[in-house]
């Protein structure tokens, strides 16, 4: 839909640049949300590091609340529990893990990607309507200037 | 569409303060027909917003749905890549069932046909409602030339 932004009335470009601005928060948002998404899986991979064969069998403290502790032996370097969404679980080896994470981190970054030219557009358009808003602010301004003596029906 | 609302509400902005400047100017018959319009243009205007709102509703709703379908699409594919190796469990309450792959797999299925037809209701109904929505727009640009006509401001004025 192309329109000519000259041609629109300043409360149609007011509505716009509001609609504008939503859009342009709305997409931050959704960044700032994929991101943290992103730094979880990339925090949840990096543990996976600790699993190794090196570490089997060595005794650990398991949190069974944030203030209490109990000891217990790592017992399985092998085999962890993913959340794979809605509920479901699924046991895997470290190096489906691994993949799976990887998956996941790819999946978010090619999605930020996406968003991204999104929203340098939106601010290229914004722009765009704040100056063309600014140039009719101007004409009106000198338009009542010059018809200041004149009386209108 | 959010535009045009936006359009509209600042055009009725301007019948309100029409109205003060219609009522200091002239108090004739004018002002007394310019009234009655204005009180239906009021009452259309409330059934308009309350339109609005329904359909954010149901937008809401089918926003939520596709959030939904995308979470079940991702656990779709993530089901599709494992084998009988792989144990499968499923959340219930605060416990960590296990449960047959294929089995999961049919639940999930049967979640993703059971969205995708809620997402198509949703759709047919908003497409209903947008229409309502339209024609309800001209009755109120309709009702509001009526008004500033008797209030003998020139229509369509910026």
């Amino acid at each position: 839909m192309a329109v000519n932004l000259t041609e629109l009335s300043l409360p149609q470009l007011e509505g716009l640049k509001g609609q504008l601005e939503q859009e342009i928060e709305f997409l931050t948002t959704s960044i700032g949300q994929l991101k943290i998404a992103q730094t979880k899986y990339v925090e949840a991979k990096d543990s996976l590091g600790v699993l190794g064969k090196d570490n089997a069998g060595k005794e650990l403290l398991v949190p069974l609340t944030s203030s209490m502790y109990v000891p217990g032996t790592l017992s399985d370097v092998e085999h962890v529990l993913v959340d794979v969404g809605t509920g479901y679980y699924v046991e895997k080896n470290v190096e489906e893990t691994k993949e799976f994470f990887k998956r996941k981190i790819d999946f978010l970054t090619k999605q930020i990607e996406k968003i991204q030219p999104a929203l340098q557009e939106k601010h290229a358009m914004k722009q765009a309507v704040i100056e063309v808003m600014n140039m009719k602010i101007q004409q009106l301004h000198s338009q009542q200037a010059s018809q200041a003596g004149t009386a209108k029906a | 569409m959010e535009r045009k609302t936006a359009v509209l509400e600042a055009s009725l902005n301007r019948v309100e303060s029409g109205r003060i400047h219609g009522g200091l100017k002239s108090n004739l018959t004018s002002g007394i027909m310019a009234e009655a319009i204005q009180k239906k243009l009021q009452s259309e205007l409330e059934k308009y917003q309350q339109m609005q709102k329904d359909v954010s509703k149901s937008m809401s709703a089918r926003h939520k749905l596709e959030t939904q379908l995308t979470e079940n699409n991702i656990v779709k594919e993530e089901l599709d890549l494992l084998d009988s190796e792989n144990t499968v469990y499923k959340l219930i309450g605060p416990v960590l069932v296990k449960q047959d792959l294929d089995e999961a797999k049919a639940t999930v299925n049967k979640r993703l046909e059971y969205i995708n037809g809620e997402i198509q209701r949703y759709e047919t109904l908003l497409k209903e409602m947008e229409r309502k929505l339209d024609q309800h727009r001209e009755v109120l640009s309709s009702l509001q030339q009526e008004y500033q006509r008797a209030q003998g401001r020139p229509v369509g004025k910026v």
